[in-house]
Formats: structure tokens, sequence, C-alpha cells
């Protein structure tokens, strides 16, 4: 499996998506649009945090979603290969970042932390200070860390300001994995 | 088969014949000529036949007299049964030699699960070459009684078991505890308004002192979408608690029982249908307890162990360890010798990851490692210790109990003794943090970290857990941490990763009636269970056969004890969170709490599940590391292997036809072409430690050849034309893959197969592989819970064991099978991936 990191410039991530109607608010903000994003091993589609309507091609062919807004919840439709995906989340707050993956053709929970692999890890504490991050945590031997970021920051928002900062920095999404059951 | 037949088998009405032919024949008397040969057919007495059994029914064709040359008589079959449909035949043809009195054949009635009525089976015979002709009875007629029509069940979920309400989070402050809980309303039931009813008392029945804190209102979520819930937030001040006192919080559904406990392993009695309670208790100030302290109690190096003789699992003498039937004698982990010989694990660090140690526990303190455990929830925990991963809830710490099974100090006149009383006990309290980012825990928890915790000096890591909702694939970090941990640490010879198969053999509502036995979900389907640097442990109980919770699959390695849960039969003795106002003794221990023999309530006798299997075996390998301390991690796995006990030897497999094909959905025990039993309960048998310790005795340290993890050998033709799958038909799909180029020297240690089906609904489908010498695996049984409405099998990898020793070269089949009406699809990819060990 190939390692991706996001790329750093907004303006690469609307290279890839192609809005056919914002729905948005006027001060909009990468995260209320459809962006193309990366865990360790495989390409997401993350989902607005806002109402919106967009085409958007993925190394898997091109995907339709719709996202509208109900007093209580947001509903996200994905279109793909021709099948119709559906998924409710909270308007606000970190239970409402979720990404579809087209490997899983389903969706998933984005966790509010990300992970970043550094040529020189001694340089995380002043990275995860940088971003205000809430914890940080070097497996340098695995190759990775893990930084977790707060509530308000959105993980999108988070690579970008990394990949901004930090030269060489391969940064990736986190999802949610299963719960742990106690056997 | 050539014989004379088994009076006892004929049937009375075919006597009278039978009498009169044989005195044609006597001996006294004139000598008369010698009468024609006559053929007679006979069957056993009962020839009701259950469909459901399963049964082959040998049928005798006698010849008497004696033919004087050979005879070939052809069998007839008639009868409303449908032949090669609903049974088989081991022969159209009998050939009698010359002075053979009988020949036996076999008619197999297949277990099916056609909509049909009762059916006969009518066998006459034909014409005959040779000098005979057919005698009476030349006629059979056998009766199939009718199993019936699968009842298959393909509704979308198993809302009987879903907990639709769990707590997301706490931290507790010193002026209240903040949580949250998540309520997934697509699973509850009726039409609503649902509301979430938050309220808290002193007495865990909830029958008084209750006091509300909060109702919630849930939306209405169309169950067609998934769904990602709000976190719902709540405070519960401090400031109007009493000292010294114990809470539970509670949270359930309006509609729906309150607390109805699931009857499913200690551990998680918690949890309930529609709700979860979580508890706490205040000290002297009011402050929740947060760390642990010490209770006085008196050890008394003289007294031994008072509850070993309860403890069947060390020691199976047919006690009853407090249920209510005995277990058979044997029926334990054969440690008596190392028991004798004071062999115990010393000085092996075991790690437990899990809900929390309690550290101070009188029958655990004496074998923790000073200041090395780690608590995840220091910084969300007011009052708390980073080197105490104590559980504030009050209703029974997991972790405590798994870890007595390993660890518990022996001959210290308190309660019972670990399998290894001697190693060096750590515990980090991953479950501590609840909905949060468990990875990173386990991470920091498996060996990867050198701070906080430093768990690089881990001898042996105790995991006694799986995932909720598997059917993915491991994520490659975990397999690197995998790889570290047993590449790197313990000096290079690798850590042990001791990991619980699960309980999901008997928990579901059954999608098919055979998930009574083949089981629920199978343990190849946790993502991280098919990785073959784990031992997966499943579980036997005390009469010597499959816990009947215990999942099975082909990626299990060895069973240990862990008993049933009913206390109808015998549960593990363990400890639990010492004194009577805390642990699984609040719910039910199995064992009076307050009195003798467990006047202070600090243990219980029915835990079990897996996760007390796990850490016996983690036990018995930190007593073979005690041993010989140079054995790597492939060698402990070998040695687990090949002194394993074949328990529960004459286990039958598993048969029924789909479409009139029978198909086997689980083998008996296999013996492969290396010389190592396999069954997919039980893996190679159940860990036997004094057979263990005399191997690891001999053993020479790291002499199982290079680890190679072979690159991935692809059925590449298949690309272009997958295979269609035909629907609820035993036929399946057949496929060939050659592998050729790995050393002569391979002996293979594991199989993963990736797989690919595109279908309408994977649970029909049952996966089985076949090795160049023949040996057969399931690696996914059909019905498997876990599969249930999903779409297909997207690249998912499954493990499987039962080639250990074989050499991969040659061809290997793949057989997939859709066995359930209604939904199709087809193979679209596979391949294989070898780990195996380069030595002669």
């Amino acid at each position: 499996m190939t390692t991706r990191s996001i790329p750093a410039s907004p303006n690469r991530w609307c290279l890839i998506a192609l809005f056919l109607c914002g729905l948005a608010a006027a001060q909009e903000t990468i995260t209320d649009n459809v962006v193309i994003g990366a865990t360790v091993n495989r390409e997401v589609v993350v989902l607005p945090v806002a109402a919106a309507l967009t085409q958007i091609g993925t190394a898997s062919g091109p995907m339709f979603t719709r996202s509208v807004e109900t007093s209580s919840a947001r509903i996200h439709t994905v279109s793909f290969e021709g099948e119709t995906f559906r998924a409710s989340t909270p308007l606000e707050g970190p239970a409402s970042r979720i990404v579809f993956d087209p490997a899983q053709r389903k969706f998933a929970a984005l966790l509010s932390s990300i992970r970043v692999e550094l040529d020189d890890y001694s340089r995380l504490d002043v990275i995860a200070e940088s971003l205000g991050a809430v914890d940080a945590r070097a497996f340098e031997r695995l190759g990775f860390a893990v930084i977790v970021l707060p509530e308000t920051l959105h993980p999108v928002e988070a690579i970008n300001s990394l990949t901004a900062l930090e030269e060489g920095a391969e940064a990736s999404l986190r999802l949610r994995g299963p719960r742990i059951r106690w056997w | 088969m050539v014989g004379v037949a088994d009076t006892a088998y004929f049937r009375a009405s075919a006597l009278p014949a039978f009498a009169a032919a044989l005195a044609i024949g006597g001996c006294d008397g004139p000598r008369t000529p010698r009468p024609p040969t006559e053929i007679f057919l006979f069957a056993p007495t009962a020839t009701d036949l259950q469909e459901t059994a399963n049964q082959t029914l040998t049928v005798t064709v006698r010849a008497h007299p004696r033919p004087l040359g050979s005879l070939t008589v052809s069998l007839e079959f008639s009868g409303s049964a449908t032949r090669d449909h609903d049974y088989a035949v081991s022969a159209d043809v009998i050939a009698i030699p010359a002075h053979t009195a009988s020949v036996d054949f076999q008619i197999d009635v297949y277990r099916d699960f056609d909509a049909e009525d009762d059916e006969t089976i009518i066998v006459s015979v034909g014409t005959i070459e040779g000098n005979a002709t057919p005698g009476s009875p030349a006629r059979v007629e056998i009766n199939v009684v009718d199993g019936g029509a699968a009842a298959v069940d393909k509704s979308p979920a198993d809302e009987g078991r879903a907990i639709a309400v769990f707590p997301s989070h706490y931290v507790i402050t010193e002026r209240s505890i903040e949580f949250g809980a998540i309520v997934f309303p697509p699973l509850l039931g009726g039409p609503g308004p649902h509301r979430l009813i938050v309220e808290y008392s002193t007495d865990l029945a909830f029958d008084a002192n209750v006091q509300s804190l909060a109702i919630v209102d849930l939306p209405v979520v169309d169950p067609g979408m998934q769904f990602f819930p709000e976190i719902h937030d709540f405070s519960l001040p401090l400031s109007g608690l009493l000292p010294n006192e114990s809470y539970h919080i509670g949270m359930y559904v309006n509609e729906l029982p309150r607390l109805t406990r699931t009857g499913v392993p200690a551990g998680k009695v918690v949890l309930t249908e529609s709700g979860v309670v979580f508890s706490f208790a205040t000290d002297a100030d009011g402050s929740v307890t947060t760390r642990c302290a010490a209770p006085v109690r008196t050890p008394d190096a003289a007294a031994g162990d008072p509850l070993f003789d309860r403890q069947w699992h060390l020691q199976n003498t047919g006690q009853t360890a407090f249920a209510a039937n005995p277990g058979i004698p044997g029926a334990d982990l054969r440690m008596s010798g190392a028991i004798r010989d004071g062999l115990d694990g010393d000085g092996v660090i075991l790690a437990v990851v899990d809900t929390g140690l309690e550290i101070c526990h009188p029958d655990l303190a004496a074998n923790v490692e000073a200041g090395k455990s780690f608590n995840f929830a220091f910084e969300t925990s007011a009052g708390s210790s980073p080197a105490d991963p104590f559980n504030h809830n009050i209703l029974g710490d997991h972790g405590t109990s798994v870890a007595g099974v390993a660890a518990a100090v022996a001959n210290n006149g308190l309660g019972g003794r670990g399998v290894a009383p001697g190693v060096e006990l750590r515990g980090y309290n991953v479950g501590a943090v609840l909905f949060a980012d468990v990875e990173m825990q386990m991470f920091s928890s498996l060996g990867a970290s050198s701070r906080d915790p430093d768990s690089s000096g881990v001898d042996i890591f105790n995991m006694s857990f799986g995932s909720e909702v598997p059917s993915g694939n491991s994520a490659e970090d975990f397999v690197s941490l995998m790889k570290l941990g047993t590449g790197e640490l313990r000096s290079g010879r690798g850590a042990l990763y001791v990991k619980a198969a699960g309980n999901d053999f008997s928990f579901c509502r059954p999608q098919h009636p055979l998930n009574a036995d083949v089981g629920c979900a199978s343990a190849n389907s946790d993502p991280d269970n098919n990785l073959p640097y784990l031992i997966v442990v499943g579980a036997f109980n005390a009469n010597d056969v499959k816990s009947s919770y215990s999942s099975a699959g082909a990626n299990l390695w060895v069973v240990a004890p862990a008993g049933e849960i009913d206390m109808q039969h015998p549960g593990i003795v363990t400890t639990d969170q010492a004194g009577i106002d805390a642990g699984f003794s609040l719910l039910d221990a199995g064992l009076p709490a307050g009195g003798p023999p467990d006047a202070h309530g600090d243990y219980i006798a029915s835990f079990g599940g897996t996760s007390a299997a796990t850490p016996a075996t983690a036990g018995a390998i930190a007593i073979l590391l005690g041993a010989n301390p140079d054995l790597t991690w492939r060698d402990v796995k070998h040695i687990l292997a090949a002194s394993a006990r074949k328990i529960d030897p004459e286990i039958e497999a598993v048969r029924a036809a789909f479409n009139g094909t029978p198909q086997i959905l689980q083998h008996a025990w296999q013996t492969n072409a290396a010389g190592y039993s396999f069954h997919n309960w039980y893996g190679f048998g159940a860990v036997a430690v004094d057979a263990a310790v005399a191997m690891a005795e001999t053993h020479t340290p790291d002499s199982l050849g290079k680890f190679v993890e072979s690159g991935w050998f692809e059925a590449s033709d298949i690309g272009a034309a997958p295979l269609a799958i035909p629907d609820n038909d035993g036929v399946g799909v057949t496929h060939s893959l050659d592998v050729a180029g790995l050393p002569d020297s391979a002996n293979i240690e594991a199989v993963v197969l990736e797989i690919r089906v595109d279908h309408d609904y994977a649970s029909d489908l049952g996966v089985e592989l076949v090795s160049p010498a023949g040996t057969v695996s399931v690696l996914n049984t059909p019905f498997n819970a876990v599969l249930r409405g999903h779409a297909g099998l997207s690249d998912w990898q499954l493990m499987s064991n039962a080639f250990y020793g074989e050499s991969p070269n040659g061809a290997w089949t793949l057989s997939v099978a859709d066995l359930a009406e209604n939904d199709v699809g087809q193979l679209s990819a596979w391949r294989l991936r070898f780990y195996y060990g380069d030595h002669p």
C-alpha cells in the first residue's frame, strides 16, 4: 500500500472538486465543501460540515454528493457506481465529521486526530503546540506519530496547517475503528 | 466391503425366509443336490432414518448358499427420494466373489433443508450375472423422516442483543462527573418518541433513592441510513452525594426495560439490552474513588490457597466449583507437574491490556511490578495516579479478574492462585477511555511505547478483547506493531501476543438452523485475529468440550479452560474487585460474597469467556519462558501446537446438502500432511502445560529457521471472467492456484486468503481452502452473523492455521458456496500469502 499525504494547498483541493452548486454560507471554509482526503492507505471523500451539492472525481470514478440540513441533523447522500448511500450526522461537533470510503462503500467517522510521519520526531511537540493539540505521541519505531486535535479543529484543516508548516511531513486522516469488546 | 452380516441387522420379517434358506443347506440327512444360490437384501432393524442425523445406512447383500463362482448383482433404486439429491449410494453393482457369503454397501442419506415430506428409498435386486436368483427378501424399503425446511432469516439486524445506549466518555473532577452517552435510534424498537432517561441511585436495582438527572428527546432516524449519533453530555455534581457510598448511573431508553441483564460472560453484565449502568464509590470526603486503597487482609503462607480446590482449570478433580454440576477429572491445563515442581513463570513480565487492574488487590499486589502499570484515565480522573490503572466502576473490573487467572499469588492463604504466580504483572487500562481514541492507547500498551507506559519490556501481552464490528482487515499500523513486537521485543526473541477468539458462537438470532451447529460469528471475522503474530485462544469447559459461547475458526491456535457462565457448570474462580461493596459479586459472582470461603468478597466463581482462556494460556506461556527464557515467540507457538491435547476427539463433521450436493460446513479433527491435528473449534487442541514444559526444556531455541512472509500469489486468470456462484447450491464454485518457487524447505506457519466476492448477501457464503497435500480448511462458515446484511466480501483476509508444517508449493483449491436462497453473486478475485519457516 502507498502512503499519501493530503495536498497542502487549498488550491489543490479545488483542482479535484468541481462545484456544481454551492449552498454554503458566504464565509466558506474548506470543510464546507467535499474534498478528497487520505487515510494511511487509501483515498476517502471528506463530506462537508455544511449544506452542499457536489460532483467530484475520485480514483474509483465520479461521485455525486448532496448534503442537506434539517433542524437537528445533516443528511448526506452519495451516488457512486450506480448505488446511493445515505448518512445522518449531528450538525456540529466532532460527530458531524464523516467521510465516504469508496473502497468499503460506506461512511466512516473521522477521529479528532491525525497521523503524521516526520523526518524529525523531536519537532513533534512544536508542531503539536502550533496546532493547539490536546496530545501528541510519537511511535518512532513504527514510523509515525498521532496528534490529538482540539474538538474545534477539523482534521482536514489541521493537515493543511501542518503540511504548510512542516516541509516533508506526511499527514493523513484517521477513521474511527471498531469499538473494543471485552470477551 | 466383504464380510458376514451381523445377524442383529436382520429385519424380523426377513428371518423366516432366511431360516428356510438355511434349512435347505443343512448338513444332516441324505445328501441332496446343491440348491442354486439366492441373493437377499438385509438392512438394519431400524429403517426409519432421521434426515437431520446425516446417517449412513449399511445394507447387506447376502448370497446363500455361498456361490461356487463369482456373481455380479445390480441394484435398483426407487422410491420417492431422489438419488444423488436426497441420498447417495456407494455402489450400483455388487461383485460377490466365489465362496463369499455377503457384501455390504452404504446408503448415505443427506441432511437438507428442502421443503418436502418424509420420503422412501427402495432398494431391490436387479439383474444377476452368474449362477444365482433373487431370494426373499430381495428388497429393502427405508423411510427417511424429513427434517423440515430451513426457516432462513435475513432480516437486517439483530435487535435482540443490540445495545442502544452506551457511554461515550467520562471525566471525574473534584466537583462533578462529566459523562456522555451515545444512542443508536435505528436500533430501538417501537415507533417512538424515544427518550433517553438518565438517573442515578444508591440502589443498583433502581427501586429506591432514584434521582433524575436528564431526559433527552431522541431523533427518529430512517433505518436505511447510516447513523452517526450525537454525543449527549451530562453532569452529576458531587456536592449532593454522600461520603462512603456506592452510586449507580443508569442511562436507558424510555420504552425499554431499564435493567435487563444480558446473561453474557462476567464483565459484560452491566450492559443491558436497552441501556447501561456504570457505578462508582465515594470516599470519606465525598470524592469519587479513583485509586486503589489496599484492604486489610491477613496472608498466611502456611495456609496454601483456600480456593485452589475449586480451581478446576488448574486441577480438575470433578469438583463443582460452586456450580450445580461437576466437571470431568482431567479437563484442565494438565499442569500438576508444573505446580509440584514450582514452575511459576518467575520473572516473566506479563501485561494485562484491559479495563483496569486493581494493583492493591490482596491476591495480586505481591506480583504487581511497582510503578510499571499505567492509567490512561489519569488526566481525566481527579485524584488518580498515573501508575494505578484503577477502574472506578464498582460493578466488576474485567482486567482484575483476567489478571487473577494468570497471576494471582500462590500460597498466601488467600483465595486461589494463578496459572503462573511468579510473573511480574502490569496493567494498562485501555478500556478506561471508552469511546476515545483507543487505537493510540493500544499502540502505547502493546510494545511500541517507551514511556507512559513503557511497554517495550513486556514479555507477554494478554489481550482479552475483540472488535465490535468486524469484517474489515487489520489496520496496517497494527500489523506494523505486531511485526515490531515479535521482531524486536525480548531482545529480538519476540513478545507473545495472546488474544481471545471471541464469545460469539451462540449469541445471535440464527439466520439458518445450521447456526446451532457451526456457530454465529466466526472467530476469523475479527479484523485483528487473522494475523500470524497472535496466539488466538478459544475456550473449553470443565467437561472437556468447547465452551458453548467460544467462537470457532481456522485462525484459532489453541484452547484453554474457561468453563460455562450459567453456574450450572463450573466457571472460573479468580480475583474480583476487593470488598463486598465492589465487583462482579454485586451482580452474580457465583459464590457467596461475605461468607466463607470468600469472607471479604474478593473473588468470583463465574468468570468465563475466552477472556478467561486467554490469561490461562498467557500463564502457561509464562511458565514456558520461565523454563526456557531463550524461546522465541515462534518456538512458543510451535511448542503449544505440538504439545496440545486433542479434546473432544470424536466430534463429528457438520454436513448438509444444498440442492442435492452435500457440503461439509465444519470438519471433524483432521491430521494434516505434517502430522498436526487441527479442528476449527479447538485449533491444535487444549493447552497441556506439563507436556509443553517437557518440550520446552529440550527444544533448541530459534531452531525454526528464518520467518518469511511471502508475497501474494494471485489467482490472476479469474479477473476477466468472475465465476458465478450458484444460488443455494452446495456445488459452489472452485478455482485453483498453482504456487511455485518457494523453497522446498518452507514449512507453513500460517496461510492468509484474501478474497473478493461480489454478492448481495455475504453471510450466505461458505469459503473453504484445500492445500496441495489435501488438507481442507473452512475459512468462513456460512451464515456468519458478522456478514449478515453485508453486500459481498471486499478483499477480506482470512487466516488458517490448519496447514501448519505443510509445504506451500503446489495447487491450492478454493471453494465458495452460496448456501441460502434469494441472493446471488460471483467470485471475483482471490490470492494467498504464506508465512513460513525456512527449515528442513
